[in-house]
């Protein structure tokens, strides 16, 4: 096991190479000019150009800018952002938080829907039931986010007035209210692929003798769904979740620039944009780092679900 | 126990509910985007500047975006084309109490200019040769030539006092986030959460407080790419400012309007949406070419259908000095706006040229336009369509708003045809003039997106600006005027006019077309 | 268990309409759609009565008439006709994303899990550092790197769909990989190639037709996304997510066009739902117990 996750640690160091390398070659093949961009499309001369230029090391070759910016990152310096002329790792200690709240928000509220959904449309298989609930996920994932989400504001907040349009509020419970509609935007298109997954596996669990022997021995309905059926059925379910994790994040960058709340993903978007390669670097270093991890979270989990499975 | 998490959620909404009432005196502002820093220096956008011109100050300010009036600086000379005298107000303090010296000042300017600092209000101090301190009130500015256009420069942000005492010990954080910035302003910076929000306090000893305000507790900036989002905000309340034509595009004029909960004012602007060709480029090289175009063009149908709401914009003439910018010699303006071509709509006329320039079947190009900006957007349209009625097919290459930025400014001018908007940054006809038309801003950084060169015009606009009578600038002008309508460089499409948005329970500010400049929220109040 | 190629013969004893994928009502109806939208794209210059790409600014942001049927956008175009060409581009698109994805990564997953050992590890280890992404970050950078269009935003989706593909098929393989007909090839002297293609791809050939009509559902929403974001098609053509874009300044004051491009994005997506839930029901031996 500790060896196991030893190797898997030891495996994120050529994912780590590879990635920022690729990332640094494609943002500067990028089109754009970083420098003029920076001054923000207003008059400037070629001199404060050139000491732009110089400042960001931007006068060396690509690969020159790679090694210096390697040779930062290994010391623990991201480097500082062009365009917002901070340093990177505040930058992204500054943004995570709003992006995590989000995303574990979504994450729950989606489950919430889509297990419920779920586990009606595998107990009342075929009936009016399980197609409302399959129409139900389905309408969800095909509206995309970045246009669902306009619209629940203009419903919602315009319209209705029921919650606040925008921004990240301030304290625990204000926070919350701010970030029901936008995590209910990610929440309907994640729960598509997690209630159809918890459908079928219900269903494959149904199929099994021991469900049958539980039914004959005489225990209750509810308690053989809940109790035996559901949690066999977990497997499946934990392993989309888990793969919601990487969807939500990208949803989330889509969704944070509709609400204006300033995470991570608009620091990303933003800094593709801007040709403001530290942050697109570092942001990327970090993004792969917490995908490469949740990955190897997700992988021992089964094993604690299913101990039947073994990681050599 | 369905029942039980419903009761809990439902008490969890009463409560918020109950805990989003804003504070009193509290005004927000909705910005389009992220600002840049904290700092005088780096302050040249629709952005960054309504943040930091309430917190820092110039020596000099605009009176209604048209004449200079007396900041900082209680009084100022001119005594010879070369020589600018500046007299301070001696009663000004630092939003940490300490006083205001000539050292901050001076301090300040040689920070703008100084290359390293790479500001991007520098070019401003171009013509400058020394700054010096006269006695310890008074502060000398030598030029290097004359130049009509410095008397503007103390008014904008490389004009702003910063605290040398603040800067020096806060050197690695100044403008960011954890250092601020430390000016003489109405307000004082509190907090900037990087991508949604900028706090900013009413400073209590603010030097100017005899005439008005600040009366505003507290001024908070909103970060809200999405303009739908800008305008749903105004009506919940989570809103209550956007200041400025790019904060509500004109396609959200009309459900701004209908909202009862605010005001929408507008104001004449200095700015100017047009589509340049690049003149050094075939076809477009050929005046013919381009006079056909700007002909086959419908611009008065183009500019009631990108702005909807007719208040909100002014139709334009062939040259982009709009009678808002007569800022002196109005009448001789006038007379030369009234003999400029005005391209009105003809196709016969456009068939026509086209035939004459002997290039009529080589027209072919590509238009770049960002779909960023509607505006853009829809002319690179309506010139594709009316290229299409001449018989020739644009191309139209969709970019981003950063990439189109980085082509207009680059000395390369890759480019054929580029719709773009542009604005003086002084009251002065040479605003839109000078930096759009002279050869001399073809280069990197430079702005003549026509890629425009033509001795003639740079002769007579280099001996404008070195001029200090404005009467004779204005013949000059008029005539380079003239010349550059008949070239067609441009085909001029409109005029938006400055928008400002204001909820209701607030007063106290007119939108002036350099209010980018204005401490715009100084005397807001609430009703 | 009853192997793949056994299910597959027992199947075809009944006659088509009784199998399970034509019991299953949905999936019937996801067909049908599929077959309108197919023939709505092709013959989109006789279903549609304007040119998608003529302006009329005197027409501007008009409700459904009956002249223009799901009324027009700021340019005075036509909603219905753009809508209609608008298909091409987004369905077309979409099925090139899983073509390059699968001609790829299939190959990539039969020979991962055939021959197992270093090359498996190898491959594997590449596409988890594509994996590494977040996948339509990817693809904006890749796009943003070599340009805007239609065709960069395809293969970029197409290169982020190749390491789902590659596990599903490595999988699949990885069980045939044992069965006696294989060793059986290998023992008549048969070359990997033809062992590959011959008979390991039409034993996994299911769960590829399944993922594949799974994600070209997913692949219309990425396009649509990218063409929101203004990297996918250029001016003035159209389809469904630049015309998502373009409609959302009106949604207040005109949302026709934002309605009916969306609908049409969300017609498609549950078709390709619907069609391969059926495909699975029928393909998939353990579902039909």
């Amino acid at each position: 096991m500790t060896s196991y996750i030893l190797k898997r640690l030891l495996a994120l160091i050529p994912i780590l190479i590879f990635t920022s390398f690729l990332v640094s070659t494609l943002v500067r093949l990028t089109p754009g000019d970083p420098a003029l961009i920076m001054v923000g499309g207003r008059r400037t001369s070629p001199e404060i150009l050139q000491a732009i230029r110089h400042q960001y090391a931007l006068d060396k070759s690509v690969l020159g800018q790679y090694v210096f910016w390697v040779g930062n990152a290994v010391r623990g310096n991201l480097g500082e952002s062009f365009r917002l002329k901070q340093k990177v790792s505040s930058l992204i200690a500054a943004r995570l938080p709003i992006t995590m709240q989000l995303i574990i928000f979504s994450g729950v509220l989606s489950l919430v829907i889509a297990l419920p959904l779920g586990i009606l449309a595998a107990v009342y298989k075929n009936t009016w039931v399980d197609y409302l609930a399959t129409l139900v996920s389905l309408l969800g994932m095909s509206s995309p986010v970045y246009f669902s989400g306009i619209v629940f504001i203009l419903i919602f907040a315009y319209t209705l007035d029921w919650f606040p349009a925008l921004g990240a509020g301030k304290g625990l419970w204000d926070r919350l209210y701010h970030l029901i509609l936008p995590s209910s935007v990610l929440a309907l298109n994640m729960a598509a692929l997690t209630s159809r997954m918890t459908r079928s596996s219900m269903l494959d669990v149904f199929g099994n003798d021991y469900i049958t022997v539980a039914k004959a021995k005489g225990l209750a309905w509810r308690r053989v769904v809940l109790r035996h059926a559901f949690r066999n059925a977990l497997i499946p379910v934990v392993t989309v979740a888990a793969l919601q994790l990487g969807f939500l994040f990208v949803g989330s960058v889509l969704v944070e620039f509709t609400f204006g709340l300033g995470g991570l993903g608009s620091l990303i978007t933003d800094a593709i944009q801007n040709r403001d390669y530290p942050v697109v670097q570092g942001t990327t270093l970090f993004l792969v780092t917490v995908f490469v991890l949740l990955n190897l979270v997700t992988d021992l989990l089964y094993m604690v679900i299913d101990p039947r499975i073994r990681y050599g | 126990m369905l029942r039980k998490y419903l009761v809990a959620t439902l008490f969890c909404l009463t409560f918020f509910l109950l805990s989003i009432s804003l504070a009193q005196g509290e005004l927000v502002v909705g910005l389009q985007g992220d600002i840049v820093a904290v700092d005088p220096v780096y302050a040249y956008d629709f952005t960054a500047n309504p943040v930091v011109c309430q917190i820092t100050e110039g020596l000099l300010r605009f009176e209604n975006g048209e004449t200079l009036a007396p900041n900082l600086a209680e009084s100022w000379e001119n005594p010879d084309p070369l020589t600018y005298i500046y007299h301070l107000r001696q009663d000004v303090t630092f939003q940490d109490g300490s006083p205001m010296t000539i050292d901050d000042v001076i301090f300040s300017m040689e920070r703008t200019r100084n290359p390293e600092t790479a500001s991007y209000v520098g070019w401003m101090y171009d013509s400058v040769d020394t700054i010096e301190k006269v006695d310890d009130w008074t502060i000398k500015v030598s030029l290097k030539q004359p130049d009509a256009l410095w008397q503007y420069v103390p008014a904008t942000t490389a004009g702003h006092v910063i605290s040398k005492a603040y800067y020096e010990a806060h050197k690695d954080t100044f403008g960011k986030p954890e250092g601020g910035l430390l000016g003489t302003g109405p307000f004082k910076f509190m907090s900037w959460s990087t991508g949604s929000e900028i706090d900013l306090e009413k400073y209590d000893g603010y030097w100017n407080k005899a005439n008005g305000g600040p009366y505003l507790d507290k001024l908070t900036f909103k970060i809200l790419p999405e303009a739908t989002t800008r305008i749903a905000g105004l009506q919940t309340g989570e809103v209550q400012a956007l200041l400025g034509t790019d904060s509500t595009p004109a396609d959200q004029l009309p459900i701004a309007m209908k909202m009862d909960n605010i005001t929408v004012d507008f104001q004449d602007s200095y700015l100017t949406y047009f589509i340049a060709f690049n003149t050094q480029r075939p076809p477009f090289d050929n005046v013919k070419v381009r006079q056909a175009l700007n002909y086959a063009l419908d611009k008065v149908l183009l500019t009631q259908n990108l702005y909807p709401v007719s208040d909100a914009v002014s139709v334009a003439k062939a040259v982009d000095v709009m009678p808002r910018l007569w800022t002196f010699e109005k009448d001789k303006w006038q007379a030369a706006y009234d003999a400029l071509p005005d391209y009105a709509f003809d196709m016969d006329k456009a068939k026509q040229l086209l035939e004459e320039s002997g290039v009529a079947d080589e027209l072919n190009g590509k238009v770049i336009t960002t779909d960023e900006n509607p505006l853009t957007l829809g002319m690179a349209l309506a010139l594709q369509a009316a290229a299409a009625e001449l018989g020739y097919e644009l191309e139209i290459n969709k970019v981003t708003f950063q990439e189109s930025i980085s082509l207009a400014f680059s000395g390369a001018r890759d480019y054929d045809i580029l719709p773009i908007p542009w604005g003086s940054d002084f009251p002065d006809p040479s605003g839109n003039l000078l930096p759009v038309f002279h050869s001399r801003y073809v280069g990197d950084g430079g702005s003549n997106f026509g890629n425009y060169v033509n001795p003639e015009v740079d002769k007579l606009l280099d001996d404008a600006n070195s001029l200090t009578d404005n009467a004779e600038r204005t013949d000059l002008m008029v005539q380079a005027e003239q010349i550059i309508a008949q070239d067609s460089p441009w085909i001029v499409i409109l005029h938006p006019k400055q928008t400002f948005v204001l909820n209701n329970d607030f007063e106290g500010y007119t939108i002036t077309p350099l209010w980018y400049w204005d401490a715009f929220a100084k005397d807001i109040k609430m009703k | 268990m009853l192997s793949l190629e056994k299910a597959r013969a027992s199947t075809l004893k009944k006659p088509f309409w009784r199998s399970p994928f034509f019991r299953n009502r949905t999936a019937v109806l996801g067909s049908l759609l599929l077959i309108l939208l197919g023939f709505a794209s092709l013959a989109a210059p006789w279903v549609s009565n304007y040119n998608p790409v003529k302006q009329d600014m005197t027409s501007s942001l008009q409700a459904p008439t009956k002249t223009h049927w799901l009324g027009t956008d700021k340019q005075g175009r036509d909603t219905w006709s753009r809508v209609v060409y608008g298909s091409r581009p987004t369905l077309l698109g979409a099925l090139f994303v899983v073509l390059i994805a699968y001609l790829i990564g299939v190959p990539l997953g039969l020979m991962s899990g055939y021959y197992g050992g270093r090359m498996d590890t190898l491959i594997m280890r590449i596409l988890d550092m594509l994996l590494a992404f977040p996948a339509l970050l990817l693809a904006i950078l890749i796009v943003a790197t070599f340009g805007r269009g239609l065709v960069n935003t395809v293969i970029a989706l197409g290169i982020v769909y190749i390491p789902a593909i590659t596990r599903v098929v490595r999988s699949a393989t990885l069980v045939q990989r044992n069965l006696n007909y294989v060793e059986a090839a290998k023992g008549s002297g048969m070359g990997d190639a033809r062992i590959l293609f011959r008979h390991l791809l039409p034993n996994v050939a299911s769960p590829i037709l399944v993922q594949g009509s799974n994600d070209l559902a997913y692949a219309i929403l990425d396009i649509a996304a990218l063409s929101f974001l203004g990297l996918g098609i250029q001016p003035p053509d159209p389809d469904w997510g630049s015309m998502l874009a373009e409609g959302r300044s009106f949604l207040l004051l005109s949302p026709y066009v934002s309605i009916f491009s969306g609908l049409a994005i969300m017609i498609a997506v549950i078709a390709f739902n619907w069609f391969s839930d059926g495909l699975r029901a029928q393909l998939d031996p353990k579902q039909r117990k």
